[in-house]
């Protein structure tokens, strides 16, 4: 019997799991922990299956990396991308044991495994503009989860479709261009040397005619400034774990796209613009994400600031870490998955116990439900970069990359290093990366402490029942491992670098 | 079967053309679903006679079944939210034509700033044009160069569909406009893109949106709610 090849498991698992959890969605215990356990496994199976050789898995052989044919396109599962979906797998896993004692919607279970289905077919799939359909097909079908058939407001999960949908058009029309250019390159090198001398031109005409829509399709994609408005709208709309998902696992796969679609055109990375645009999106992201939370009334929106202000400390390690900045982005984002984690967790109890998350209708809620109030507030510290937390050595690497960038801007500066002279006019780069650190950090901890100070009070709050024992163990559980990546960040750096090493981008 | 031939040849060119270009006009200043649905409808179908220019009459044809598709999924939707929100239809005493109010109280994103928005798109897509042309695939490689009919048409259909987006906040407005951005661009990709899978997938990107818009205005005019820019305002 020949082995059963790895794109099969990656999606026929899950989409089995779907309709067997849309069965059993009135059964919270059985649909969360069917689809916890097909997301354990398949988590397991990315993390310990070889990509070149057969193993057998339960008495069945199992060819993980090996290709498959359907319908003309060839799926096969790279070392990035096993890397990417393992901790997909893992984080999804996660929220679906959460949600077990938190219900985010009946549609949660079914929906987001035929999501995740659709995520592992965009990293199988070898055609860019297929992976970036499929990507906007999985945002398209996420809105089914994101409303959850709650009668809130529809504009978080409207604007995020309507922004994907922007983007695909743009990256298509980018994708088509590096093919392109790909192809001519490939033709001037199939043919003599001087027979051909506009082809190199061409093909670098094709590559630089990518460049524009590649960046809006990005910006769009990844939530960056101005683009991100949906993102505060969805977690104040959407329930918590769901947003949890779209800002963890959703952002990863448009991150892998992005990571693809570069490793395609390296020849992007090696305009100067491109990485002076990265870092600008990053500051503006993490001051405006900063600025905007310091100012919120509710909970939800406070929760959607800081990941969209965390997103851009990301952005920052990417682009102003050098040749490590892979690595550092990559550490960040699973570092920041903890956090984001924790705060939708204790954001889940405290709706679910509250009935609101907005200041005003929390008073006295700190001592009725201490747990969730604790892991809110530590998650909500973890994604300012607050110290003896998860998210404070990258915020700190990140922080220190910055500054070394913007310090010969300084007025401060001494002697200017050698081999660098400040352009004039670009003073203003220095305060504006001054003020966007300290704002992502000190604007979410300013919100927060709004929020913990109508969270405070001695009147007692016998309307509101006490706090759920299994959903604060796993709370406890976050906030403790929240901690523990504060003092060993280390923890997941090997497989940060593995996956850094497969692009070797910088 | 000549004449037909020739006829359908004809059909094709410029009249298809300014039907896309008056669709998309009628979508972005329509407030009547019925009036944006029914364009909408025509817009796929001139979208497959226009194709038929640039790819196989088999391909074009998926187009035109996708748009046959997507249009009774809204339509099923907007009859629903239309009983559910029956102020929509009272007379009010306004102008009406085909159901658009017509009246300078008809809103501050109805139709006087619908159309002054519109002058402003066309001066501005008539600007960019020249810019525009030099950027499409096409003319980077030198073949397979997009006829400027259909560039032009390409460009207007996305002009409206953004300033509809901008301009709107109900699901039930924002999928038309979406709509007629993704047919738009279709215009200049199907050209490009012989990969079926490309083409089956963005068809059924263009369904599941049309799903995904339909359950967002159910949702809507269930909880009583208009997302958008007047929400938005309030809260401010």
């Amino acid at each position: 019997m020949s082995p059963i090849p790895g794109p099969i498991v990656l999606l026929a698992l899950p989409l089995l799991a779907a309709v067997l959890t849309y069965l059993f969605r009135h059964l919270a215990f059985v649909a969360a922990t069917l689809a916890a356990v097909v997301a354990s496994a398949l988590a397991f199976l990315c993390l310990r299956l070889p990509l070149d050789r057969s193993a057998f898995v339960l008495g069945q052989e199992v060819a993980f990396g090996r290709p498959v044919v359907i319908l003309g396109q060839t799926l096969v599962l790279n070392p990035a991308g096993q890397m990417w979906l393992a901790y997909v797998f893992v984080l999804v896993a996660v929220f679906y044991l959460i949600a077990w004692r938190l219900s985010q919607g009946r549609s949660f279970y079914p929906f987001s495994l035929a999501i995740l289905a659709l995520y592992a077919l965009v990293v199988l799939v070898q055609t860019f503009a297929l992976a970036v359909l499929v990507f906007a097909v999985s945002v398209a079908v996420s809105v089914f989860v994101l409303q959850a058939g709650q009668l809130a407001p529809i504009r978080g999960a409207q604007r995020y479709l309507v922004v994907t949908l922007l983007a695909v058009p743009l990256l298509l029309i980018a994708g088509w261009f590096v093919d392109q250019a790909t192809l001519s390159a490939a033709n001037a090198a199939a043919l003599a040397e001087g027979s051909t001398p506009i082809t190199p031109a061409l093909s670098q005409t094709l590559a630089r005619r990518a460049l524009l829509p590649a960046a809006l399709g990005f910006g769009l994609l990844l939530a960056v400034f101005p683009f991100s408005t949906w993102m505060p709208a969805l977690a104040a709309g959407a329930p918590p774990l769901v947003s949890a998902f779209v800002f963890t696992a959703g952002q990863a796969v448009a991150l892998y796209l992005s990571l693809s679609f570069l490793d395609m055109a390296p020849a992007f990375l090696r305009e100067p613009a491109t990485l002076t645009v990265i870092r600008l999106a990053g500051l503006g992201m993490a001051a405006s994400g900063g600025l905007m939370a310091a100012v919120q009334r509710d909970f939800g929106r406070l929760f959607g600031y800081a990941v969209l202000s965390d997103l851009g400390i990301l952005f920052l390690a990417f682009g102003s870490a050098g040749s490590q900045g892979l690595v550092l982005g990559l550490l960040h984002g699973i570092n920041r998955s903890v956090a984001i984690g924790l705060m939708a967790a204790s954001l889940s109890i405290i709706r679910h116990r509250a009935t609101t998350d907005r200041f005003a209708g929390l008073s006295s809620v700190a001592g009725r439900l201490p747990i969730a109030t604790g892991g809110l507030i530590l998650g909500g510290l973890a994604l300012a970069g607050f110290p003896f937390t998860s998210g404070f050595p990258t915020h700190w690497a990140v922080g220190r990359s910055v500054w070394n960038w913007v310090q010969p801007f300084s007025p401060l500066a001494g002697e200017p290093l050698p081999g660098f002279e400040a352009a004039p006019g670009q003073d203003w780069l220095w305060g504006f990366a001054l003020i966007a650190l300290v704002a992502s950090s000190v604007g979410i901890v300013i919100g927060l402490l709004r929020g913990l100070n109508a969270m405070l009070g001695s009147e007692p709050r016998d309307d509101i029942a006490r706090q759920p024992i299994l959903a604060s163990v796993m709370v406890l559980a976050l906030a403790v491992f929240t901690l523990v990546l504060g003092f060993y960040p280390q923890l997941f750096l090997e497989p940060a670098s593995s996956a850094a090493q497969v692009f070797s981008l910088f | 079967m000549d004449t037909f031939a020739e006829v359908f040849e004809l059909l094709a060119g410029p009249p298809a053309v300014v039907g896309l270009v008056l669709t998309a006009g009628a979508i972005f200043l329509s407030s009547h679903w019925r009036l944006s649905l029914a364009a909408l409808l025509v817009q796929y179908l001139l979208l497959a006679i226009v194709l038929t220019r640039l790819v196989q009459p088999e391909l074009a044809i998926v187009r035109g079944l996708v748009g046959m598709l997507v249009v009774p999924i809204l339509y099923l939707t907007a009859r629903r939210v239309d009983e559910r929100r029956p102020w929509l239809d009272q007379d009010d005493g306004g102008i009406r034509f085909f159901g658009v109010r017509l009246d300078w109280n008809a809103g501050a994103l109805s139709l006087p700033l619908r159309i002054l928005a519109l002058l402003l798109v066309s001066l501005a897509l008539i600007r960019f044009f020249p810019d525009y042309t030099a950027l499409l695939p096409g003319t980077v490689t030198g073949s397979s160069q997009v006829p400027p009919d259909i560039a032009f048409a390409s460009l207007w259909l996305a002009g409206m569909g953004t300033a509809g987006l901008l301009l709107s906040g109900d699901a039930l407005r924002i999928a038309p406009a979406a709509l007629t951005i993704l047919v738009g661009f279709d215009l200049i990709y199907a050209g490009l893109e012989p990969n079926l899978a490309v083409v089956g997938f963005f068809g059924a990107l263009t369904l599941l949106v049309s799903l995904a818009f339909s359950y967002l205005a159910g949702i809507q005019v269930l909880s009583g709610a208009t997302a958008g820019a007047d929400e938005e305002a309030t809260e401010l």
